[in-house]
């Protein structure tokens, strides 16, 4: 027999998805999608329709493999912005009297920031979040969004053959022209997605890592808050 | 931080009035506004002087939209230049969302969302987007990524931003020296993008900080027409091309592409204009030279001549300027009533209270729809409108779009099926718990937009319980009558609209206020739902209607003889509770005293809904066909009709009839008094507050066809009464049910809510 709704159930089902609704919109995760699709797309049509020699194919492989690494990661970053939203949204929805402004520099942890019996702080669950995600230098990613870095010049190893050497090494190398050509083509376009990938990334960081010290603030204050509740109870029986 | 307002205009006097009339109305304070004019021949000069020591006035002595911005941007003194088309209204808050952003110090420029709004021409003309060195321009929908799809030739894309809603700051637009004067018209906001952009400026568009476009005519283009300086579209675009395809190591073939490409757009275009005899040969030629002649300036210029930008000198000099803003909001500035941007008129009114931001919801409003709510959330659009007040309606539509009508900005969204997905198998209560949150997020953006200040919601189908529950703005409920009501007269017990009925519930326990047409709504609500909880916070607020003009209106006029053929006219859905089988009971006693009269049945049959085919097989006119064939000459059965058509209907007839069993008020017995027509209807729900018996029509008990038959032939026997009773519900409307008094009612309501809800929140 299914299950009968009440008009409680609904209520607290919007409450729900208006509390999603502050999460931002999941935008940047079709977004990821769409970029998934293009570069498999690309990837296909690179591999299929361009005679490439060994050294062009394991260089793009390589860098469709970054683009993976990159799109993976930047997927786990919206995940862990949204559910890092999520938990200021609930401790936004705490009373007033708990959560009082305080001041908490930024990037320093509390003292204190012991987990309440039962209750996960929201500082334990970001940790907890971003376990996986190891926080690397913004330079690495600033040199890879560069369109130096993908770029490559043509390379052709020196004939040894006497008298004729010096023909054979420039006609491999024009040979290898059209080839490099297109890879020069694609990799200004991945230049391109490199450029927002990045853009993206370090934004991304940016805001995880100002949501944290938010929820280290709020984490702060609540356990100031019934820290010294607590205290004072103990005074209490003592007396 | 100060704001400069810049405004290039060239002969459009009307609609700059109206965007200085909405200026009035900015919620932010610091700003003043440079209008810069062209030369014109209208009376744009007579406008700006109404605004004489409040707005600066300078002049560009060529059509050409880039000097004229420069022009602008040497004389502005705010930190931030805003530039806004003259045929565009900004939302409330325009200015306040970008003091938002410009807080970043790190921003230099970012353009905002532009809605086309115009009733003719309604679309999101822009969003996001992005442009190119070649001058490819992509407009986004989603996110930045999704751009990455299509393939352009450009080697550098930045964002785009529109020229129309476009603010900088003013220091990073002089350290790169302005506009380039080579652009009269297009892409002079693109290239100004792509320099600010090499220079090291960061910006970007948003999606706030929204205009209201209502494009006009003027130099460049006839709105709605071909006519148009289009060259100049392909003379900028070849210019971009060249200049910045150049500077970035765009290759020669891409550019030359690119460039031949912006032509032959253009030639086609023509070509197809032509031979559909949209343009004649002698236009087309002169449009064919004027292409070439602006694709070779463009050539020359981009090659050699490029950057027709302010002298570095000048734009040291305008940096060091260090004068206060003039200020253009005063004192009346808050008491400003709203206009209308499509025609430009501003109700005549004086407000002694600052105008409000209102909202109002309908799923269905019109002019593509009539129904009851529709009908009436549009007279209060209207009325409220004609008080002075901003009037946002929020209706479904096919999709996301906005546009002007009858006093209010008519905000249309789809209903995406996308959240609540446990309830597919309710389907009406997914689809409402659905629409409801799409408005929500509508209220959301007009809120942080357009800065409205409640939501005025229609009772059925509880299309702002959501918004009610996110507290993010006030909501007052328009008291109708609730699906519990229809399902206890129907005899319906199904599951979900059980839940729907506690959902109604929850909706009038939760809001701010309710808003019954009359007392007999409330006391017939309370039977049904607990409304224990509200009794300090309803107010009764009669419905009201635009009095017709008094040569349409048609009093009864008795001829003498026997022969006159009178029409007693019915309106309303073929259902039960519209009491159309009364009516057909009572027809055959009326016709048996009087053969010759005529009945008319204006209204959609609704025997499949409210299960009257499912008991007798039969439609409401064919169940009249086969029971009572022998009248079927005298009765004629109008279906549906257009709203131009009931008019007819109501002005032609000589007596009206709805034995309704349940109204929660009766808007067709107010239109037909509109006509002065007597009208009959029943002892029931909020008629007899709206019907007064014994002077403007008469009152039975419902579902009894005799005593309906009698009250008809009555009136037929007395010519008199019909005249009398009809002239009297005429005054009814003139006095006591009109849409200007209904607006002053929910007006005085909404000011409390208001007060109240700012009260608390303090």
């Amino acid at each position: 027999m299914p299950r009968l709704y009440s008009v409680e159930d609904i209520l607290s089902n919007i409450e729900f998805e208006l509390a999603q609704g502050l999460v931002a919109r999941d935008e940047l995760g079709e977004a990821v999608q769409a970029v998934r699709q293009f570069q498999n797309k690309t990837r296909a049509e690179v591999f299929r329709s361009l005679r490439l020699t060994d050294g062009h194919r394991e260089f793009i492989s390589r860098q469709f493999q970054v683009n993976d690494m990159l799109l993976n990661l930047l997927y786990e970053m919206i995940r862990v912005m949204q559910t890092l939203q999520l938990e200021i949204h609930k401790l936004q929805q705490l009373p007033e009297d708990i959560l009082r402004p305080v001041y908490i520099p930024p990037d320093e942890t509390p003292a204190n920031s012991g987990a309440l019996s039962g209750l996960s702080t929201p500082l334990e669950l970001s940790e907890r979040l971003t376990a996986g995600l190891e926080w690397r230098s913004t330079e690495e990613i600033e040199y890879a969004m560069r369109p130096e870095a993908i770029r490559i010049e043509s390379y052709t190893q020196p004939s040894r053959w006497p008298v004729i050497g010096w023909l054979l090494t420039k006609l491999k190398n024009l040979f290898q022209r059209p080839a490099l050509f297109y890879t020069q083509l694609f990799s200004d376009r991945q230049a391109a997605v490199n450029l927002v990938l990045g853009d993206r990334i370090l934004y991304l960081e940016n805001v995880v890592r100002e949501q944290q010290r938010q929820i280290r603030a709020f984490s702060a204050q609540f356990e100031s808050q019934t820290g010294a509740g607590s205290e004072n109870e103990g005074v209490g029986e003592a007396s | 931080m100060t704001f400069s307002v810049i405004v290039n205009t060239v002969g459009r006097a009307k609609p700059l009035r109206t965007l200085l009339q909405a200026l009035e109305h900015q919620s932010y304070l610091h700003f003043e506004v440079v209008v810069v004019v062209g030369p014109t021949h209208d009376n744009t000069l007579d406008v700006l002087s109404e605004y004489e020591g409040r707005v600066r006035v300078l002049r560009c002595p060529v059509i050409n939209l880039s000097r004229s911005r420069n022009i602008g941007l040497l004389a502005a003194r705010g930190d931030v230049v805003a530039f806004i088309d003259d045929d565009a209204v900004p939302c409330q808050r325009w200015l306040e969302q970008y003091a938002r952003l410009f807080e970043d110090p790190t921003l230099d420029g970012c353009g905002g969302a532009v809605w086309a709004a115009h009733p003719k021409f309604s679309l999101l003309q822009f969003r996001l987007g992005v442009y190119s060195s070649l001058a490819e321009q992509i407009d986004v929908r989603s996110s930045w990524v999704d751009n990455i799809k299509h393939s352009g030739l450009g080697t550098q894309w930045v964002a785009r931003i529109p020229g129309g809603n476009a603010a900088f700051r003013r220091q990073g637009l002089l350290d790169v020296n302005g506009f380039d004067e080579f652009y009269e018209f297009v892409a002079e906001e693109a290239d100004l993008t792509l320099r600010m952009v090499n220079a090291g400026k960061n910006i970007y568009p948003v999606k706030e900080a929204v205009i209201y476009h209502f494009p006009a005519s003027g130099p460049n283009r006839v709105v709605f027409t071909n006519k148009g300086r289009w060259w100049m579209r392909s003379r900028s675009r070849i210019y971009l091309a060249i200049k910045h395809g150049q500077l970035v190591g765009d290759s020669a073939w891409a550019i030359t592409h690119s460039s031949l490409m912006s032509l032959w757009v253009h030639l086609v275009w023509y070509g197809r204009l032509f031979r559909d005899r949209e343009m004649h040969l002698p236009n087309l030629l002169f449009m064919l030279t004027k292409e070439m002649l602006g694709g070779l300036d463009a050539l020359i210029h981009g090659l050699f001549m490029p950057c027709g930008i302010i002298k570095r000198e000048v734009a040291e000099a305008a940096r060091s300027i260090s004068e206060p803003i003039l200020k253009f909001k005063n004192d009346k500035s808050m008491n400003q009533s709203s206009v209308d941007p499509v025609s430009g008129y501003i109700p005549n009114i004086s407000i002694s209270e600052p105008s409000l931001r209102l909202c109002l919801l309908s799923s269905t409003y019109p002019p593509s729809q009539y129904g009851g709510i529709a009908r009436l959330t549009n007279l209060m659009a209207r009325g409220l409108f004609e008080l002075g007040h901003t009037v946002h309606v929020v209706t479904r539509g096919e999709r996301e779009e906005v546009s002007f009508y009858d006093g209010a900005y008519v905000h249309k969204i789809p209903n995406h099926l996308e959240r609540y997905a446990q309830y597919r198998n309710y389907p009406n209560l997914f689809a409402t718990l659905n629409y409801s949150h799409n408005v929500y997020e509508k209220v959301q953006r007009l809120k942080i937009n357009d800065g409205i200040q409640i939501v005025d919601s229609p009772f059925w189908q509880y299309e702002g319980l959501v918004t009610l529950k996110s507290g993010i703005v006030p909501v007052v409920v328009r008291l109708v009558t609730g699906l519990r009501q229809i399902t206890a007269i129907h005899k319906q017990q199904v599951d979900e609209f059980r839940l729907m009925g506690d959902l109604e519930q929850s909706f009038l326990e939760q809001a701010h206020y309710l808003l019954p047409n009359t007392q007999a709504t409330y006391n017939a609500m309370h039977k049904v739902y607990d409304l224990s909880s509200a009794n300090d916070r309803f107010a009764v607020v009669p419905y009201g209607i635009v009095s017709a003009p008094e040569d349409q209106v048609r009093p009864f006029e008795p001829k003498p003889g026997d022969d006159q053929r009178l029409t007693v006219l019915f309106v309303g859905r073929l259902e039960k509770r519209k009491g159309i089988l009364d009516l057909f009971a009572a027809i055959p006693q009326v016709l048996k005293r009087f053969p010759n009269i005529r009945f008319v049945i204006a209204g959609g049959d609704n025997s499949q809904s409210d299960g009257f085919k499912l008991k007798t097989g039969m439609d409401y006119p064919a169940y009249f066909a086969s029971r009572y064939s022998k009248y079927l000459p005298s009765v004629e059965f109008k279906g549906m009709v257009s709203e131009e058509a009931l008019q007819l209907l109501y002005q032609s007839c000589d007596l009206f009839v709805a034995p309704s069993l349940y109204e929660s008020f009766g808007l067709v017995y107010l239109e037909a008094m509109n006509y002065a027509k007597p009208v009959i209807g029943c002892l029931a729900g909020g008629i007899p507050e709206v019907v007064d018996h014994g002077v403007t029509g008469t009152l039975v008990e419902p579902e009894t066809p005799k005593a309906l038959a009698d009250a008809i032939v009555s009136f037929l026997l007395s010519p008199s009464k019909m005249r009398e009773m009809g002239l009297a519900g005429r005054q009814q409307i003139l006095e006591r049910f009109n849409y200007l008094q209904m607006a002053r009612n929910f007006e005085r309501v909404y000011r409390q809510v208001i007060h109240a809800s700012s009260t608390q929140s303090q």
